[in-house]
C-alpha cells in the first residue's frame, strides 16, 4: 500500500508520508501477536490468508490505522486479474488516497460489497469483515515468500521505531 | 542504514501535548502539527454538534503600531480597516500590485494606533517582509508570532465551555469582535471569530501558559463531547463552510473578484496596494470563478484533479474531499466565468475516470444560529 497524504496546503510542496508519532498504537507484550498467524504479510501492509487455490486479501491494522478514517474503497470485479506487485485498487480515507498492491497473482472471484456501504469497517476490523478481494491463486505457495504474522509484527515495530 | 537527515521542524508549546495525546503529526508549512487524534471524521461532528479544542499558535501574529498604523494596513489591504471600530475584526487580503493576494488574514482594531493582525503560518515571515517593504508611512511593526499562543474553540457548546473559565460575559463579544479578558487567570485577546463555520472563540495568549490552558478547557469540555481536533479536521471544517485555505483558492495569481471575495476588497477606500489593477478587473469582468461541486456518485474529487465542461478541460479543483457532516463529496474549482452557474453539470478526472459533479452554491454548510 503506498499512501499519497494529500498536502493541506499545497503551497509547502513536499508529498509523502506523515511522521509518525513515534509510538506503537496498542502496547504488544513479548509473545503477544497481535496480526493473525495463519496470514501472510507483505511489505506495503497487505495481508493475504490462502486455504488450498483461494485466497482472501485485505490491508493490516498498522495500515488502517496509518490511513485514518476509510471513506471510499474502489476493488477489481470479479473476473479481473491480479498481479503480484501491481496495484488493483484504492483505499481512500479523508486525507490520503492509498494505492493497494497485490501480494499475489491470481483471478479476483469476489470483492467485499460490504464495504461499499460502510467503509469504515476497514478501521474497526481490517483482519477480518474488512477483507477487500477474494482471489484463486495462479500459483498456490506464491504467499509462502511473503512474512509470517511474527516477521511481519517485528517490521512494524521497527518502523515505528524509526520514525 | 543511517536515518537521513531530518528537517528541523518549527514546535508550538503544545507539542509534547500533542505527541502524548498519541496524535499522528505531519510537517505543515515547516511546523511539526496534529493533524488528527482520534479520527478527522469524529473531530469533525464533534465541531459541529459539540466542540473541538485546536492548537493554532502555529498561526502568525504581526503588530502594526504608531499614529501610522492604519495608514499602513489600509495601504498593503484590500478590505477598509477605517470602518473598524475598537474591538472590531474583518477578513482582508494582503495585496501585491496586481491585485493578487500575498496572503489572507484577519485585522483587529485595538485602538486607533495598534492593529493585531492573525496571518497563515507558512506565510508569516513572507507576509511580514511584505508589510516592511511597504510600510512607506513609517508605522511601528512587529513580527509577534514567538510572543503568542492560540487555541480556537470551535462549535456550539464552545461559548459555554470557555465561560466556564471567564469573568465577563462572552455573549457580549458579538460575531467578529473581541475583548481583552482573562482565561482562568491568563491575560488573553479573546476573538469571536473562526474557520469553521461554527460559533466559537479564538484566544490568544502568552505561550507559557498553554499547557495550563490546554488542559483546563479539554477537561472541561470533554464531559460534554469536545474533542482536540488536528488539521485534518480543520481542513474539512472550512471546506464545508467554503472557507478559502490559501495556496489553494488564492494565492499570487488569483484576485479577490476571481474567488468570490469581492465582498472584502473595497476600492473605494481609496489608496492601495492593486487597487489599480482590481478596479480594471472589475469593469473588465473576470475570466474565471471560484464555484462549488458536489460529486453526483462516490469518487472523491482531489486538490487539483482537472474539471472538465461538456468534454473540455476548463480548470483545476482547488480543494477536494468528504465532507464528514453533509455526507457528500465536496469540492471547489476555478471554472469560466460563463459555466459557473449553479446547476451546472461538470466532470472531474479522477484517475482513470471522468467522475460527473454539478455546481452548487456556497456555502455547502451554513450553520442554524
Amino acid at each position: 500500500m503506498a499512501i499519497r497524504f494529500l498536502q493541506i496546503d499545497i503551497v509547502m510542496g513536499s508529498r509523502g508520508r506523515s511522521a509518525k508519532s513515534g509510538q506503537p498504537r496498542v502496547a504488544v507484550l513479548p509473545g503477544a501477536v497481535m496480526y493473525p498467524s495463519d496470514y501472510r504479510y507483505t511489505k506495503e501492509h497487505e495481508w493475504i490468508k490462502v486455504s488450498g487455490g483461494t485466497g482472501t486479501i485485505g490491508i493490516t491494522d498498522y495500515a488502517q490505522h496509518e490511513l485514518g478514517d476509510v471513506v471510499f474503497v474502489e476493488m477489481p470485479a470479479a473476473g479481473s486479474k491480479i498481479t503480484a506487485g501491481q496495484v488493483f485498487g484504492t483505499v481512500e480515507s479523508v486525507k490520503a488516497v492509498s494505492e493497494i498492491f497485490a501480494p499475489v497473482s491470481g483471478e479476483v472471484t469476489e470483492s467485499n460489497a460490504a464495504l461499499s456501504g460502510a467503509p469504515e469497517t476497514l478501521n474497526s476490523d481490517p483482519h477480518g469483515a474488512g477483507w477487500l478481494i477474494k482471489i484463486n491463486l495462479s500459483n498456490p505457495a506464491e504467499d509462502s515468500g511473503l512474512m509470517d504474522a511474527a516477521a511481519y509484527q517485528a517490521f512494524i515495530s521497527e518502523k515505528d521505531a524509526s520514525a | 542504514m543511517t536515518s537521513p537527515t531530518t528537517i528541523q521542524l518549527r514546535k508550538t508549546a503544545l507539542n509534547g501535548v500533542h505527541r502524548r495525546l498519541k496524535a499522528k503529526m505531519v510537517n505543515f508549512g515547516g511546523w511539526d502539527m496534529p493533524v488528527e487524534y482520534s479520527g478527522i471524521v469524529a473531530e469533525h461532528l464533534a465541531t459541529r454538534t459539540a466542540a473541538g479544542l485546536f492548537d493554532v499558535s502555529h498561526m502568525g501574529e504581526i503588530e502594526v503600531r504608531g499614529s501610522r498604523a492604519l495608514e499602513l494596513v489600509q495601504h498593503v489591504t484590500c478590505n477598509d480597516a477605517s470602518k473598524l471600530a475598537v474591538g472590531q475584526a474583518h477578513y482582508s487580503g494582503l495585496m501585491t500590485e496586481n491585485g493578487t493576494f500575498v496572503d489572507d488574514l484577519l485585522v483587529h482594531k485595538i485602538s486607533d494606533t495598534h492593529y493585531f493582525l492573525c496571518v497563515n503560518a507558512s506565510n508569516q515571515d513572507q507576509d511580514f517582509e511584505h508589510i516592511r517593504a511597504h510600510n512607506r508611512a513609517g508605522a511601528q511593526i512587529e513580527n509577534a508570532g514567538g510572543r503568542y499562543s492560540q487555541l480556537a474553540i470551535q462549535g456550539p457548546k464552545a461559548l459555554g465551555m470557555l465561560q466556564r473559565f471567564t469573568g465577563g460575559p462572552l455573549d457580549s463579544i458579538r460575531y467578529y469582535h473581541f475583548a481583552f479578558g482573562k482565561v482562568d487567570g491568563v491575560d488573553c485577546l479573546i476573538a469571536r471569530t473562526g474557520y469553521t463555520g461554527e460559533d466559537g472563540f479564538e484566544i490568544y495568549f502568552a505561550p507559557e501558559h498553554s499547557e495550563k490552558l490546554w488542559a483546563k478547557l479539554l477537561d472541561a469540555g470533554s464531559g460534554e463531547g469536545m474533542l482536540p481536533c488536528g488539521l485534518g479536521a480543520r481542513n474539512t471544517l472550512r471546506l464545508e463552510a467554503s472557507m478559502c485555505l490559501y495556496g489553494h483558492e488564492i494565492d499570487d495569481t488569483t484576485t479577490p473578484w476571481e474567488a468570490g471575495l469581492g465582498w472584502i476588497c473595497k476600492p473605494a477606500k481609496g489608496e492601495f496596494l492593486g487597487r489599480e489593477v482590481l478596479i480594471r478587473q472589475k469593469e473588465n469582468g473576470v475570466d474565471r470563478a471560484l464555484v462549488g461541486f458536489e460529486m453526483q456518485d462516490r469518487l472523491i474529487a482531489r486538490d487539483a484533479c482537472v474539471v472538465s465542461i461538456g468534454g473540455n478541460p476548463a480548470g483545476r479543483v482547488t480543494s477536494g474531499s468528504p465532507a464528514p457532516f453533509l455526507k457528500k463529496n465536496i469540492g471547489m474549482a476555478y471554472v469560466p466565468t460563463a459555466c459557473k452557474a449553479s446547476g451546472t453539470e461538470i466532470s472531474i478526472g479522477i484517475r482513470a475516470n471522468q467522475a460527473p459533479a454539478r455546481i452548487v452554491p456556497m456555502p455547502f454548510y451554513k450553520r442554524t444560529k
